[in-house]
């Protein structure tokens, strides 16, 4: 039996995580609340503070096979507080696509923005995706958005480092999770030893069916 | 694993979500769901939340009509 001074059983939240991914894989509308638990058990084990949650806006009536995913408590918020009282402000944009008589799950949208403040005034980073770009769009699909100065004054007139879009491919809640805990010192909850095998693991079995973003 | 819940949301507490975070940005919301839709809109920084709530409003909704 667990005892007050022994170390926390990670066994059970990593394995709930592992049967989320395979169930938002399998498709179906059962698909949207296995993302919304994935995500919450991956940010449970690693960086989200305690008092932090995640949100899934659904419509009433409109497109039954639409639906998001916010962090925060409720409608209006979309901040996952952080271990080191920093935010990650989480949206995604969900969809259930029809592939013969089957549904899965697709994203439409992401966007993963790291700051210091509710108001995003004091952000640090943000990750873009979007699947469907108009034609006349140049910018990649996946990108990143830092806000910094360079050192070397090489963009063109008025262009600043944070209106630069850096190609990154596809972005990731797990991918977002480990450069906030290895290259900005987020605490996590789990060892690493626990949440890092966890992080490839359902990145991986979601890279494997995730559409190919271009540049 | 942190506190998850799903919110059901009406068309109109959708559109008045959407305006909150048009209004923070002097944009028209009309402009900004039509322009999502029509995938020329871009700004993330801004209006990342309006973008996804406007996802889940209907193709025939009447906003996006004349």
């Amino acid at each position: 039996m667990p005892t007050r001074s022994s170390p926390p059983d990670w066994s059970s939240p990593a394995a709930s995580a592992r049967k989320h991914s395979a169930a938002c894989r399998a498709g179906g509308k059962k698909a949207f609340r296995h993302f919304r638990e994935l995500v919450s058990e991956l940010l449970c084990v690693t960086i989200a503070h305690r008092e932090a949650s995640v949100w899934m806006p659904k419509p009433k009536a409109g497109r039954p096979t639409r639906s998001d995913l916010f962090g925060g408590h409720g409608p209006g918020d979309s901040l996952v507080r952080l271990n080191n009282d920093a935010y990650l402000r989480l949206i995604v944009s969900l969809f259930l696509e029809h592939d013969g008589p089957d549904r899965y799950l697709r994203a439409s949208m992401c966007t993963y923005q790291y700051q210091f403040d509710p108001a995003g005034d004091e952000r640090v980073f943000r990750y873009e995706y979007r699947r469907d770009c108009d034609a006349g769009d140049n910018r990649p699909m996946g990108h990143l958005h830092v806000r910094g100065d360079l050192r070397t004054d090489c963009l063109p007139a008025k262009g600043t480092l944070e209106r630069v879009h850096f190609a990154c491919g596809r972005p990731t809640i797990e991918g977002v999770i480990a450069v906030l805990a290895d290259e900005f010192g987020v605490p996590t909850h789990a060892p690493e030893s626990v949440w890092r095998p966890l992080l490839r693991e359902t990145e991986q079995a979601f890279l494997r069916v995730a559409h190919p973003t271009t540049t | 694993m942190l506190a998850a819940k799903t919110v059901e949301l009406s068309r109109d507490e959708i559109l008045e979500l959407i305006e909150t975070y048009c209004r923070r940005v002097n944009r028209d919301a009309t402009g900004v769901i039509r322009g999502y839709r029509q995938g020329h809109e871009s700004d993330f920084e801004h209006l990342a939340e309006a973008y996804a709530l406007s996802d889940l409003l209907a193709d025939a909704d009447p906003i996006f009509s004349a």
